[in-house]
C-alpha cells in the first residue's frame, strides 16, 4: 500500500543526500589532495608545499617559457621532467614520508620545498 | 726529393693531429667501465621527458673526501648512465612498487664529468666549467669522439654553487649534514 510522502520523509531524505555529499567529499580527500604549483614569473609558488603521503603535487607551467622539474635528492622523489612548454603541468605523487626540493634546470633562482608527512 | 716532401708534410699532419688529441678536452678523460661496481651509486632520477633511468655514481675516494657545501674534491669521477625504461602498452614508463621506472638492460647513454685540478683552461670564460672536463663513452668504453660536449656545459655552467653538478654537490649536502 503505498502512503503519503510527509514531512518527515523530507527530512529523512534531505539527511540522506548531505550524507552521500559528505561521503563523496571524505573519499576524496583519503585519496589525497592536489597541490597546485606556479611557475609565473621563473618562480615557483608557493615556495613552501607541506603535503601528505597520497597527496599530488602538480607544477603548472602557467609562464611564457619552458621549464625543467627536477629532484635531485631524497630517494624515491629523484625526477625529471625537462622541456616544460606553457601551458604543460608535471606531476608528482607523494608515496612517502620526506622532505625535498624542486629546482629547474634551466633557472637556477627557480626552487621550492616540498614536505610530506604520514 | 718528391717522397722526401711527401714524408715531411706527412709526419707534420700527424704531429699536428697528435698535438689536437693531446690537447682536446675529453681525450684526457678516462672512466673504468666496472664503474657500477667500483663506484658509488649516489642517485637514480627517473626522467620523464625521454623515458629514462639516469644513474649517478661517484668514485669512492672523492665521495669519501666530499664535504657538505664545498666543492667537491680535487680528483671527482661521476658518470651519469642512462638506461631506457621499460614501457607499457600505452608506450608510457611502467612504474614499480615505489612509483619507480624500472630500468631495462639498455643502455642509452654514458657520460661523465671530470675535476682536475687545471683543467679548463683552454675554454672561454662564459662556458667553462671551473676545472670540470666531460665526455661520453660508448658501451664498448671507447670515447665517443663524435660527442657534442657543448649542451653539457651549458646546462651545469649555471650550476656554479652547486660546483656545476646538477645532482652531485645537492646529494653530498643532502646525505652528509
Amino acid at each position: 500500500m503505498l502512503r503519503r510522502f510527509t514531512a518527515r520523509d523530507a527530512v529523512l531524505a534531505a539527511a540522506a543526500v548531505v550524507g552521500i555529499a559528505i561521503g563523496a567529499t571524505a573519499g576524496s580527500v583519503s585519496a589525497g589532495t592536489a597541490h597546485k604549483v606556479s611557475m609565473s614569473g621563473s618562480k615557483y609558488m608557493p615556495a613552501e608545499v607541506k603535503a601528505r603521503v597520497g597527496d599530488t603535487i602538480r607544477f603548472d607551467n602557467d609562464d611564457f617559457e619552458n621549464h625543467w622539474v627536477y629532484v635531485p635528492t631524497v630517494g624515491n622523489y629523484q625526477v625529471s621532467r625537462a622541456g616544460l612548454k606553457p601551458g604543460e603541468s608535471f606531476e608528482i605523487t607523494a608515496r612517502e614520508p620526506g622532505k625535498f626540493t624542486v629546482l629547474c634546470g634551466l633557472h637556477t633562482s627557480m626552487e621550492t620545498v616540498v614536505t610530506v608527512a604520514k | 726529393m718528391r717522397k722526401l716532401i711527401l714524408a715531411a708534410a706527412g709526419g707534420v699532419l700527424a704531429l699536428s693531429l697528435a698535438i689536437h688529441a693531446a690537447s682536446a678536452g675529453p681525450d684526457k678523460v678516462q672512466i673504468p667501465m666496472t664503474y657500477a661496481s667500483s663506484y658509488v651509486k649516489i642517485a637514480t632520477i627517473d626522467r620523464y621527458d625521454n623515458k629514462t633511468v639516469r644513474t649517478v655514481y661517484m668514485n669512492p675516494e672523492a665521495w669519501a673526501a666530499a664535504k657538505p657545501g664545498e666543492p667537491l674534491p680535487d680528483g671527482t669521477t661521476l658518470i651519469l648512465e642512462g638506461r631506457s625504461a621499460r614501457l607499457g602498452p600505452d608506450g608510457q614508463p611502467m612504474l614499480d612498487a615505489n612509483g619507480r621506472f624500472i630500468p631495462t638492460d639498455q643502455i642509452v647513454l654514458i657520460a661523465t664529468q671530470q675535476k682536475r685540478r687545471g683543467w679548463g683552461t683552454e675554454y672561454p670564460e662564459n662556458i667553462r666549467n671551473g676545472e670540470w672536463e666531460y665526455a661520453v663513452f660508448q658501451t664498448n668504453g671507447s670515447l665517443n669522439t663524435g660527442a657534442n660536449l657543448q649542451p653539457c656545459m651549458q646546462c651545469h655552467k649555471p650550476r656554479a654553487a652547486d660546483d656545476f653538478t646538477m645532482v652531485a654537490a645537492r646529494i653530498v649536502k643532502d646525505q652528509k649534514k
